[in-house]
C-alpha cells in the first residue's frame, strides 16, 4: 500500500516536472533573442534555461512512465517501513504538528513582519506561541504545564531581546 | 614547496592573535555543540553563521565558517555514541559501533576513538589540502569554458546520483537548482530572464536566503514534523584515547583518510558518503569483520576518520575549481564569494596565500576539536539535550533576520520561506536538497561557460566533445546518466547481449 502510494506520488511528481519543464522551454523559446544587438545565435539568453527545461521534461517523463520494478530497486527502503497502522497514526500527528509550525512561521515571517508591528514584540510573541503550542508531547496544540509556562515567559523575551540588540547594534541592521 | 611552507607559516602566525584564536575556538565549539544537536546539520550551521558574519573582516568570517564546519561534522559523533542518534548525517555510520560500545560500558573509550579518528582524519585531509590544491589549481589553469561547463554539469549529476536514493530525483533537484540560478539578469548581456517585470526578481534570487530556506527553514519543518525522542544518556568514563587503539589500526586510519579525502574531492558527494565508504572498506578488509556492528573499535575509527578527512577534501575543488565537494562546501564557497574571495584556477595566481590561510584555519579547528572532544564532554551532552521544540523557533527567528539582514528587504525573507517550503516538500518525496544547492551555486558557471564556449567556436558544439579533458568529463556525465536510468541501462544491456550473441554466433559458425 505504502509502496504504491510512493509510486503514484512519483507519477504525479513526474507530471509536475514535465509541465514545469515544458513551461520553461516555452518561456525560453519566446524570450528576446537580442537580434538588435547582433549577438551570435548560439548565445541567446534563453539557451541554458531552455536546455534545463528540456532536461526536466525528460526526467519528468521517465519518472511518470517508468516501470514498477525500476523503482523497487532504488526505493526498497520505502517498502520496509513500520507497520501501517502505527505509521498512519504517526503521519497524522506529524502533519498536524507540521501544519501548525508552518502556519506560525509563515504568519510571522510572511505576513506580519515588516508591516508596522515592532520587531521585538512580534518576535517575542512568535517564540512564545511556537514554544507553547508545540512541545515534546504528542498533543497538537499542546497543553503546557506551569513549568513550561514559566520557561517560555523567561525564554521568549530574553531571546527576542538578544536577537534585537545584536542585529540592531552589533550588525547595524535596520530591523523590519 | 618551500613557498607553500612559508605561506603556511605566515598564515599560522597571522592567526595567533587573541581575537582570531577566540573566534577559531569559539566557532569550533559552536560547531561541535550544533553538531551534537540532532536536527542541526553542518550546512544549516554554516548558512546561519554566514548571515551572522557578513559584517566581519573576510579572513575572520571565513575562519569562523571553516572552524564551525569542521566542528559540526565531528560533534555529531557524541550523540551517535551516547544516544544512538547521529547529530549530522555524516555520523550515521558511527552509530553502528559507537552505540554498541557505549552499551558495553565503553562510551568514554568510544568517544576517545571518535575524537582521535576525527583529528587524525582532518590532519590527513589538511596535508592533502595544502599539497593538492595548488596542483589542481595549476592543472585547472589549462581548463577553458568547455571543461568548466562539463565540470559544473558533472558536479550536479554526480551529486544527484550519489546523494539521492533515486538518481532521477537527485537530477531533477539539481536541474531545478541550475534553473533557479538562471532567474534574473544573466551575465553576458544583462538580459532579464523569467523576471516577469518584478524588480526584485530582475536581480535574481540571492544565494544566502535560498540556502537559509533550503537548509534552515526546511530543517525546522522536518524536525517539527518528527516525533521527539529523548533517550537516556549512558554513563561514560574517561575519553582519553588509548595509544594502542591508534597504533593497532594505523592501516585503517590511513586508508580511511585517503577514502575520505577522495570522496570529499568528488563534486557534491559529501561527508556522509565518505564515512560510509570508509566504514564499508574497513569492514571488507578487516581481520575481525564479525565485530562490526557489535562494537568494533576499527569500524568506529574508520567512519570518523573518513568523514572528517572529507572536510578538507571537499574544500580542495572548492578552492581550486570553484566546484564544491559537498553541500556545506557549497555554502562556504558562496560565503567566500560574498566576502570578495573568488575561488577557482586564478586563486593560486592572484591570491595563493588564501589557500594556506584556509589550511591554517582547518588546523586551528582541529586543535579545538581535540581540546573540546577530550575535556568538554559532559556540558556538550547537556546542551545536546535542549528540547527541539525550544530550539527550532529560535533557529527560525535567526533564519528570518539572517535573510533580511543581507539587503534589508522583505523579498529575501519571502524567498527564504518559499524555498524552505519547496525544499521541505521535495525532501519529503525523496528529492534531496544537496544537488539543488549545488545546482544553485554552479548555475552561473554552467550558463556562462556553455555560451562562452559557443561564442569561441562560433556555435560549433564539437569542441565540447573533442578536447581531451572535455571529452573525459563529457563521457563521465553521459556514463552517469545512462547507467543510472534503468530503462536506458536495460537497453544498453540488451544491445550488448545482442552484439555478443551476434559476434559469438558468427564465431561458432566459423568454427
Amino acid at each position: 500500500m505504502k509502496f504504491s502510494n510512493h509510486l503514484s506520488a512519483d507519477r504525479i511528481g513526474g507530471l509536475i516536472w514535465l509541465t514545469f519543464g515544458a513551461a520553461i522551454v516555452y518561456g525560453s523559446w519566446v524570450m528576446d533573442r537580442l537580434d538588435s544587438l547582433k549577438i551570435p545565435p548560439a548565445t541567446v539568453p534563453g539557451l541554458v534555461p531552455g536546455l534545463l527545461g528540456a532536461g526536466l521534461i525528460i526526467f519528468g517523463l521517465i519518472l511518470a512512465l517508468r516501470r514498477t520494478d525500476a523503482v523497487i530497486e532504488t526505493q526498497s527502503f520505502v517498502v520496509e517501513e513500520q507497520p501501517e497502522a502505527a505509521a498512519d497514526t504517526h503521519d497524522e500527528f506529524a502533519w498536524k504538528r507540521l501544519a501548525l509550525s508552518w502556519l506560525l512561521c509563515a504568519t510571522y515571517g510572511g505576513l506580519l513582519l515588516g508591516h508596522g508591528i515592532h520587531y521585538w514584540i512580534l518576535t517575542c510573541a512568535f517564540l512564545a506561541l511556537h514554544m507553547l503550542l508545540l512541545d515534546e508531547t504528542e498533543r497538537v496544540p499542546a497543553r503546557p504545564d506551569t513549568f513550561r509556562l514559566i520557561l517560555v515567559a523567561l525564554l521568549a523575551p530574553t531571546i527576542a531581546t538578544v536577537v534585537t540588540l545584536i542585529f540592531r547594534y552589533v550588525f547595524l541592521v535596520r530591523l523590519p | 614547496m618551500f613557498d607553500g611552507l612559508t605561506m603556511f607559516g605566515n598564515a599560522v602566525v597571522g592567526y595567533i592573535t587573541p581575537v582570531s584564536l577566540a573566534l577559531a575556538f569559539g566557532s569550533t565549539l559552536l560547531g561541535v555543540v550544533a553538531g551534537c544537536m540532532p536536527g542541526l546539520s553542518a550546512t544549516l550551521v554554516i548558512t546561519l553563521l554566514t548571515t551572522l558574519t557578513l559584517k566581519m573582516a573576510p579572513s575572520q568570517a571565513i575562519l569562523v565558517l571553516v572552524c564551525a564546519y569542521n566542528g559540526a561534522i565531528y560533534g555529531g559523533s557524541r550523540t551517535a555514541i551516547l544516544l544512538n542518534i547521529p547529530g549530522t548525517a555524516a555520523n550515521a555510520a558511527a552509530c553502528l559501533d559507537g552505540y554498541q560500545l557505549a552499551r558495553q560500558g565503553q562510551a568514554g573509550r568510544a568517544m576517545g576513538i571518535a575524537t582521535t579518528g576525527s583529528v587524525v582524519g582532518t590532519l590527513f585531509g589538511l596535508v592533502c589540502l595544502a599539497l593538492f590544491t595548488p596542483m589542481l589549481g595549476e592543472v585547472a589553469l589549462s581548463f577553458g569554458a568547455f571543461e568548466f561547463f562539463w565540470l559544473a554539469l558533472l558536479g550536479v549529476v554526480m551529486s544527484g546520483n550519489v546523494v539521492a536514493a533515486d538518481a532521477l530525483k537527485g537530477w531533477v533537484a539539481g536541474f531545478l537548482g541550475l534553473f533557479v540560478a538562471c532567474i534574473g539578469q544573466e551575465g553576458m548581456y544583462a538580459h532579464e530572464r523569467f523576471a516577469f517585470g518584478s524588480p526584485d526578481l530582475a536581480g535574481g534570487f540571492q544565494l544566502i536566503p535560498v540556502l537559509v530556506g533550503a537548509f534552515g527553514f526546511s530543517e525546522v519543518l522536518t524536525v517539527m514534523s518528527e516525533r521527539a525522542a529523548r533517550p537516556k544518556i549512558m554513563e561514560f568514563g574517561s575519553a582519553l584515547p588509548r595509544i594502542m587503539d591508534v597504533l593497532r589500526y594505523w592501516r585503517t586510519i590511513i586508508r580511511s583518510g585517503v577514502i575520505g579525502v577522495w570522496v570529499g574531492i568528488l563534486p557534491g558527494v559529501g561527508e556522509d558518503m565518505a564515512a560510509w565508504s570508509s566504514y564499508a572498506t574497513a569492514r571488507r578488509l578487516s581481520k575481525e569483520p564479525e565485530k562490526y556492528g557489535k562494537g568494533s573499535i576499527e569500524g568506529l575509527m574508520a567512519a570518523e576518520t573518513g568523514d572528517n578527512a572529507s572536510v578538507p577534501g571537499g574544500i580542495i575543488p572548492a578552492l581550486a575549481l570553484a566546484i564544491p565537494g559537498s553541500a556545506p562546501c557549497a555554502v562556504l564557497l558562496a560565503a567566500m564569494i560574498i566576502h570578495g574571495v573568488q575561488p577557482g584556477p586564478m586563486l593560486m595566481v592572484e591570491n595563493p596565500q588564501f589557500v594556506y590561510d584556509v589550511v591554517a584555519m582547518v588546523l586551528f579547528s582541529t586543535l579545538g576539536i581535540l581540546f573540546f572532544g577530550l575535556f568538554f564532554i559532559r556540558p556538550l551532552i547537556k546542551l545536546a539535550q535542549i528540547p527541539r521544540s525550544v530550539m527550532m523557533p529560535i533557529i527560525f527567528v535567526l533564519c528570518v533576520i539572517g535573510s533580511y539582514s543581507l539587503s534589508s528587504r522583505m523579498f529575501d525573507v519571502y524567498t527564504m520561506l518559499g524555498f524552505g517550503t519547496l525544499v521541505f516538500l521535495m525532501r519529503r518525496y525523496g528529492y534531496p536538497a544537496a544537488p539543488f544547492v549545488l545546482g544553485l551555486v554552479l548555475g552561473d558557471i554552467l550558463d556562462k561557460n556553455l555560451r562562452r564556449g559557443l561564442v569561441l567556436t562560433d556555435g560549433d558544439i564539437l569542441p565540447f566533445f573533442t578536447r581531451p579533458i572535455s571529452a573525459i568529463l563529457a563521457a563521465l556525465v553521459i556514463w552517469t546518466f545512462i547507467t543510472n536510468v534503468k530503462t536506458l541501462n536495460d537497453g544498453m544491456i540488451r544491445m550488448r547481449t545482442a552484439l555478443l550473441d551476434k559476434v559469438l554466433g558468427r564465431a561458432k559458425k566459423a568454427a
